[in-house]
């Protein structure tokens, strides 16, 4: 069991690290395979601390890809909000999951959660180009694995510092 | 259920709430300032190479802009020439005084990360005088349109965004159209044009000023392909843009006399 009293250092900081290196990117074709890593924080911490995080935190998550996207507000958050719901959902069957099990469960969740947000930007008019959005979503998923483990590092490494 | 009625009644609320479209100009400031943090290595390099370059080489590079500046000076006389040649052929037509446009450059700190915006960020906001409405430009054409002000950064929304569209002028004909973004880089589409309209293959396009957003005259693209509907009723024309738009580094943001005042 992991100790819930003192997260908000360590979710501030890799809001943070991801909120930067999710909008890092600098060339318009690099764009497809730039992992969704607020998603991803999203997907982690839910799993982390479920009684401490859970919709509002995802919506307000989704508030901050749509204002660092450019995008309009409100889109991401529903596809957030959604996926949180799925997760506390099943939180407990999730965790018992092996790592690939796991990687493909984030596949569907961030799918789901960009799906939404396009049908969402479709009805205010602005229309999406395919499944292009799949590409980023799929390395997102392949670096779940990696991303855990960088995410309970930097974890234990904070809480050492405190 | 609660989060999904809020996150629909923002996405309602999006364009009509003008706290919503200050809020969206804060993304602007938050991706200039990421930006900042994240170039902070890079600058720090080309800080460090600048100092370790040799004295020659620097020699070298200085007289190369100078001579890039002679010539460019030399354009700008031609130019000035030309225009007061314009004013005084427009005068005896009793035609009005072609607006003059003020600039601004800035440099491009960001890309939206959403693949299907085309939108960038600029360090420029409403603290330089940024306002949404400006047309954006590059060497060799126009860009695109601010949508977006930030305090210290804005927003702009590329020609081919497949929410924008742009009031052209063949170049050759005078024929008038509207270019839409399809959501890809490398092209605009015109469509339902007339199919008896004169249009070939290289022709190039220009701003046609009509809506008053963008000044008359600058380059938009060249037609690469036509095509023909099925019954033959209609035209469509593909244009290729004029402008890089995924390479420049350096944006001007121009506005009519009467924006800027």
């Amino acid at each position: 069991m992991r100790d819930e009293s003192n997260i908000w250092l360590s979710l501030c900081t890799s809001l943070v690290f991801a909120a930067l290196l999710f909008q890092s990117v600098s060339s318009m074709d690099v764009r497809f395979f730039a992992p969704r890593l607020l998603e991803l924080c999203v997907c982690y911490w839910i799993l982390s601390s479920p009684a401490t995080l859970g919709i509002f935190f995802a919506f307000a998550v989704g508030v901050l890809v749509n204002l660092i996207e450019g995008s309009y507000i409100g889109s991401a958050s529903i596809g957030l909000s959604v996926v949180a719901y799925m997760l506390l959902s099943a939180i407990y069957t999730i965790r018992q999951l092996d790592w690939i099990s796991q990687t493909a469960i984030i596949f569907l969740l961030l799918g789901i959660s960009l799906a939404l947000q396009r049908i969402g930007l479709a009805a205010v008019g602005v229309s999406s180009d395919g499944l292009s959005y799949l590409i980023s979503v799929l390395v997102s998923a392949a670096l779940w694995r990696p991303f855990n483990v960088a995410m309970d590092g930097a974890r234990q490494w904070l809480g050492r510092l405190r | 259920m609660v989060a999904i009625v809020l996150g629909i009644a923002l996405l309602a609320f999006a364009r009509a709430s003008p706290f919503l479209q200050q809020l969206s100009g804060l993304g602007a400031d938050i991706a200039e300032v990421s930006s900042d943090i994240t170039d902070m290595p890079k600058q720090l390099l080309n800080t460090a190479s600048a100092y370790l370059e040799s004295r020659q080489t620097m020699r070298q590079r200085i007289q190369e802009l100078e001579d890039k500046q002679l010539m460019l000076s030399a354009r700008a006389q031609k130019m000035e020439a030309l225009t007061a040649e314009n004013m005084r052929y427009r005068a005896l037509l009793n035609s009005p005084m072609a607006e003059e446009a003020t600039m601004m450059v800035a440099r491009i700190v960001a890309v939206s990360p959403d693949v299907n915006r085309h939108l960038l960020t600029v360090d420029r906001g409403s603290d330089d005088g940024v306002v949404i409405g400006q047309s954006v430009i590059n060497s060799e054409g126009v860009m695109g349109q601010i949508v977006q002000v930030g305090i210290s950064a804005s927003r702009v929304l590329l020609i081919t965004d497949v929410q924008h569209g742009i009031p052209v002028l063949n170049n050759r004909t005078g024929q008038r159209a509207i270019a839409d973004g399809v959501g890809r880089l490398d092209h605009l589409v015109i469509q339902n044009l007339a199919s008896t309209s004169d249009v070939n293959t290289g022709d190039l396009w220009v701003t046609s000023g009509l809506g008053e957003r963008f000044p008359t005259g600058y380059p938009v693209g060249i037609t690469s392909e036509t095509t023909t509907s099925g019954d033959a009723a209609y035209l469509s024309v593909t244009i290729q843009p004029a402008a890089a738009l995924d390479v420049a580094s350096h944006v001007l943001i121009i506005s009519s006399v009467d924006a800027a005042e």
